[in-house]
């Protein structure tokens, strides 16, 4: 099985995915995972695709031209080396992190920094904001080995340097 | 006892609708213990619907009592509910939901934080209580199940779908 991320950003109009997914039928991929989304007025679509069929980045770029050039998107295609797709899957333990304060530079690189330097994942990340208040939402990964306490040591001086608020909390789910 | 096989998605027969419980018989009580003893050898086990096991009466049964959750303030403990109606509901909860029937999902899902519920109990009497939060939460999952629908149904939004932690071997 051969794997591609695609890539494909435009000004936001209807049938986007339509046209993008078409191409994809019509040449019988298929979609393992994805992500499409409107950011303000531009709208952005990540896709991994699969397929039997040998065939090149350049060749499958081609096959896209038409909606490219018809939806004014810029689409990008690469291919996924088999030794690094893998199944999805969540590693460590899963938390959700949620900051929230009046908006200044830095809050998302330094929450990230601090999440960075700790070996803390990020595997979902969205920001919302208005004048007076910046949300981050993400959710991560923690690896085994993380000094909770040590942690939120540092999310404390985080909240009181840049005077937001910073919750964490475990996500979990009951099987019902 | 044996536990029961329970039936996961997309097997058609978690969606077929589930019958009133007429007779609280012998055969009946026999069947609920077996589906007890199912849910308590299933992992969290804090619910279980007769459709799960391809039962399609309007069983449940929930014990809210056996799990710790920030919501869990008030439960009844271990309760067969057949016919259950909610008569009466307010407010609102988000709980990351799972399910032994959609056992590769787990979601974010929208219910009501308070209900009154009237159902019959294990003997065929009729009882009315209410309860809230995760208790609330759990019998409206239960109750979904009588219907036909998965917590699948009622996922709050595209970012509330989550699959399920796997473990690398």
């Amino acid at each position: 099985m051969k794997h591609f991320i695609i890539t494909a950003v435009g000004e936001d109009r209807p049938g986007i995915v339509a046209g993008i997914t078409k191409v994809l039928y019509e040449m019988g991929f298929n979609i393992e995972d994805s992500a499409m989304t409107r950011l303000n007025n531009e709208f952005a679509v990540m896709l991994i695709v699969s397929t039997e069929e040998e065939i090149s980045e350049d060749t499958l770029k081609e096959k896209f031209s038409n909606v490219e050039k018809e939806k004014n998107l810029l689409i990008n295609i690469r291919k996924i080396p088999e030794e690094i797709y893998r199944e999805k899957e969540e590693r460590g333990e899963v938390y959700n992190i949620i900051v929230y304060g009046g908006d200044k530079p830095g809050i998302v690189y330094k929450v990230a920094k601090l999440l960075a330097d700790r070996n803390i994942n990020i595997s979902d990340l969205r920001t919302e904001k208005t004048p007076d208040i910046y949300v981050l939402i993400a959710q991560v990964e923690f690896p085994e080995n993380l000094n909770l306490e040590d942690l939120q040591q540092e999310i404390e001086k985080l909240k009181d340097e840049l005077n937001i608020d910073i919750s964490i909390e475990k996500v979990e789910s009951v099987e019902m | 006892m044996e536990k029961f096989k329970i039936l996961t998605y997309p097997d058609e027969r978690l969606k077929k609708i589930s019958q009133p419980v007429q007779q609280f018989d012998r055969e009946f009580k026999d069947f609920v213990d077996r589906l007890l003893y199912t849910m308590r050898n299933s992992p969290a086990g804090v619910g279980i619907a007769a459709p799960q096991v391809n039962r399609h009466i309007q069983t449940i049964i929930v014990d809210a009592s056996q799990y710790k959750h920030k919501h869990n303030k008030l439960n009844h403990g271990l309760m067969v509910l057949s016919n259950p109606r909610i008569i009466a509901h307010d407010g609102e909860i988000i709980i990351r939901e799972g399910c032994l029937s959609v056992p590769d999902f787990t979601g974010n899902v929208k219910r009501h934080y308070w209900i009154k519920v009237e159902a019959e109990d294990i003997n065929g009497n009729t009882i009315t209580f209410d309860t809230e939060g995760f208790e609330a939460v759990v019998i409206q999952h239960e109750m979904d199940h009588l219907i036909g629908k998965l917590f699948l149904d009622r996922i709050a939004s595209p970012k509330d779908l989550f699959r399920r932690k796997v473990y690398k071997k």
